[in-house]
């Protein structure tokens, strides 16, 4: 009996106390809507923040735009492609001077762009159309090149001459990291084994990802380069736990396992972000294809940003050979960037690729 | 209504109302967290979710789309319960719904108007399919349903993906999914700008086709006996192994409905990662709505609007963390099943009240 007098007086309490913050709290929220910014956007995100590559990295994108430019950015994260439609749905009835997208399916967001011909739409990565409607800007991020350079280094630092890739699905958009990769392998590795998986686009599964890469290990790869989201986290654990290597992606992840990650393949969706918004604030926003990659700066290593985080946590062995890997590396960057050489591109297949199926 | 009757209503309703309440008040005291007030907070969730500034930019009808597979769902795990099967099955049933309506959406070539229907029956027996099979195993050989229904869910989202990722695959998108349904198998929606459709329609009347079934029909009283008591049910002659397969079909058929739905009328398509714990969803509407179809009706809007509003309302008007939502309804759900303290509370105050009423012949709560 004088237990439950004790709960029903602690709802009280919750109750009093419910009103009395609740009254103080307001005018905080009142503040805050004296700096409102001249324009608004929102991100629907394909899964919730916290992947440390991908997701987060067009994250920053909008952090940027927040505290560079007069808008007032929003991030709405889902828990997987369900939840898209009634993400983007209800962004479109904020009515945001546009919406973004990253990474939701094409005929969606096409579909949507033409249902609201009033809004302005975004994709900061690159959705698969064959045209898009004057409201909807895409931007593609050309990885393929710079894929290649990772397997370059891979390809001459592997000692088992059995390396890997873990890859979220088998789509063009994502073998376009693969075979860049597997094609500059071959190129200084020519007898070099490449071992992939896919994932069956679980992109938000560290522990599969794990099990992948585990099981390469065990087939007798040294390094694997991850091209899988959260999921591919499961890759970079298991390099440490085998402390064996490991290959980083989207954003910069050679602090994560220091040591055991060589280097990152970082595609910058934070650029791409920031520009969309940038181009509502200008003014100078139109629909359609972008095309960005390496020689814009937008796909890049994390070498190329000065990370040393491998140099100086890296095993001696490999560490040496570094200067020469580099040397390698900036030789066929000059010629790819020259138009000396070509790096097959899955999203628009050319006799390159034949030999990388 | 007589007073019993009213006293009956009364009661099945105290629990959930205080459940929801509390949960919203501990709830509050999360928010206080983040710095933001409780009372915006929930203004904004339920506007969010509740609110409808025009036709074409409604969150109610979002909400009333978001709620329909939760519906069927839950009056799935309805039947099953009532008859004693504690089914968890839902989730792969409805799954199995999907995959049938992609499948056949897309292959089968049939006019406008009889086309969603064929599909909508196949996926209800495929679903009724998968959903035998665990009652059949419990009544032949013994095993424990729960634990049979939770292993089947997890082949469902499995063969899903698998479906997805080869046999259905469509073209080579950025992700693995199925190719559009053909138009004619589409469900045909109410307003442009959200996909509540005639699948809420179909969910309302499934609502009250269970409804009447368990309560109006010999075959439902059958059904109702064998789960509240199966000695009763089997000394008056009603087969209860009978019954209890029949259940498993039944709401196998409701959950395959809702996956049927959610193809024909929203997706158009099956897509990796495409379940979403809707059919899990279903067994807390189907609990916290008194294991009753009227219930499950309103739970279910509450639950797609408390999560719509913190995916919509708090995470993008506030900046409060969406997971807020899920929190709410986790919260709720704690409550329902510390049932015992309210009603213990409720007792207390009773008698309390029994003590210092004022003495006429009848009191408002009436006495027990």
């Amino acid at each position: 009996m004088k237990k439950r007098l004790t709960l029903i007086a602690l709802m009280l309490i919750f109750a009093v106390l419910l009103a009395s913050c609740g009254g103080a709290a307001d005018t905080g929220g009142d503040e805050g809507g004296e700096e409102a910014a001249a324009f608004n956007a929102a991100i629907v995100m394909p899964n919730p923040l916290g992947d440390r590559s991908f997701i987060d990295s067009s994250a920053r994108g909008i952090e940027q735009a927040n505290s560079e430019l007069d808008v007032d950015a929003v991030i709405v994260e889902t828990q997987g492609v369900a939840e898209h439609e009634a993400a983007l749905r209800g962004a479109i009835q904020q009515g945001y001077d546009i919406v973004l997208g990253l990474a939701i399916d094409a005929e969606l967001f096409v579909n949507l762009a033409e249902e609201f011909p009033d809004q302005k739409f975004g994709s900061p990565s690159e959705i698969f159309a064959e045209d898009l409607p004057d409201n909807l800007a895409a931007y593609t991020i050309n990885v393929h090149e710079s894929s290649f350079l990772v397997g370059l280094i891979v390809g001459s630092l592997t000692e088992t001459k059995t390396v890997g890739a873990v890859v979220g699905g088998d789509a063009p958009a994502l073998n376009q990291f693969y075979w860049g990769y597997k094609q500059g392998v071959l190129e200084v590795c020519p007898d070099c084994e490449v071992l992939v998986s896919y994932l069956g686009f679980d992109f938000a599964n560290p522990t599969l990802g794990q099990e992948t890469a585990i099981a390469q290990y065990d087939a007798g790869a040294d390094i694997i380069y991850q091209v899988a989201g959260l999921s591919g986290e499961g890759v970079l654990s298991a390099a440490a736990e085998r402390d064996l290597y490991a290959i980083g992606v989207d954003s910069n992840q050679d602090d994560i396992q220091p040591g055991n990650i060589i280097v990152s393949m970082i595609k910058r969706v934070d650029v791409t972000t920031y520009n969309l918004i940038q181009s509502v604030v200008d003014g100078t926003y139109t629909g359609g294809f972008s095309e960005l990659g390496l020689a814009d700066g937008a796909a890049a290593l994390s070498w190329d940003e000065g990370s040393t985080t491998f140099a100086d946590n890296g095993p001696a062995s490999m560490v040496d050979q570094l200067p020469a890997v580099q040397e390698l590396v900036e030789e066929y960057r000059a010629q790819i960037l020259a138009g000396e050489y070509e790096v097959c591109n899955a999203l628009v297949e050319t006799p390159v690729c034949d030999p990388l199926k | 209504m007589d007073r019993a009757r009213r006293r009956k209503i009364f009661d099945a309703m105290t629990v959930p109302v205080l459940s929801i309440i509390s949960g919203l008040l501990v709830a509050a005291i999360l928010v206080l967290f983040t710095g933001e007030s409780p009372w915006e907070a929930y203004k904004t969730l339920f506007s969010a979710s509740f609110g409808c500034a025009e036709l074409s930019r409604c969150a109610l009808f979002s909400m009333l789309e978001r709620a329909t597979p939760l519906i069927l769902t839950g009056l799935s795990a309805v039947v099953a319960f009532r008859s004693g099967m504690f089914s968890l099955g839902q989730e792969g049933q409805m799954m199995i719904g999907s995959i049938m309506a992609a499948w056949l959406g897309y292959v089968v070539m049939l006019p406008a108007g009889i086309h969603p229907v064929f599909v909508m029956l196949v996926a209800m027996a495929a679903g009724g399919a998968y959903g035998w099979i665990p009652g059949w195993l419990k009544v032949r050989l013994g095993v424990n349903e729960i634990i049979s229904t939770i292993v089947m869910n997890s082949i469902a989202i499995l063969f899903l993906e698998y479906v997805v990722n080869f046999p259905l695959r469509a073209d080579a998108g950025a992700t693995a999914h199925s190719h559009i349904i053909h138009e004619t198998a589409w469900l045909p929606t109410f307003f442009p700008g959200s996909r509540w459709g005639f699948g809420f329609i179909i969910a309302l009347a499934a609502a009250a086709a269970v409804y009447y079934f368990l309560w109006h029909s010999s075959s439902g009283y059958q059904q109702r006996m064998a789960g509240q008591a199966p000695l009763f049910a089997r000394f008056g002659g009603i087969y209860n192994e009978r019954i209890a397969i029949r259940s498993m079909f039944i709401s196998g058929a409701l959950a395959g409905l809702a996956g049927a739905i959610e193809v024909l009328g929203v997706h158009h398509r099956i897509i990796t990662g495409f379940s979403v714990n809707l059919g899990f969803d279903g067994l807390s509407v189907a609990i916290l709505g008194q294991v009753h179809p009227i219930g499950v009706v309103i739970v279910g809007m509450l639950i797609a609007g408390v999560r719509l509003g913190a995916q919509l309302g708090l995470q993008i008007q506030m900046g409060i963390p969406r997971e807020l939502g899920g929190t709410v309804i986790a919260l709720i759900i704690l409550f329902v099943a510390a049932e015992k303290f309210f009603q213990n509370n409720i007792d207390t105050f009773r008698q309390f009240w029994e003590r210092i009423r004022p003495k006429e012949p009848v009191g408002e709560l009436g006495e027990d």
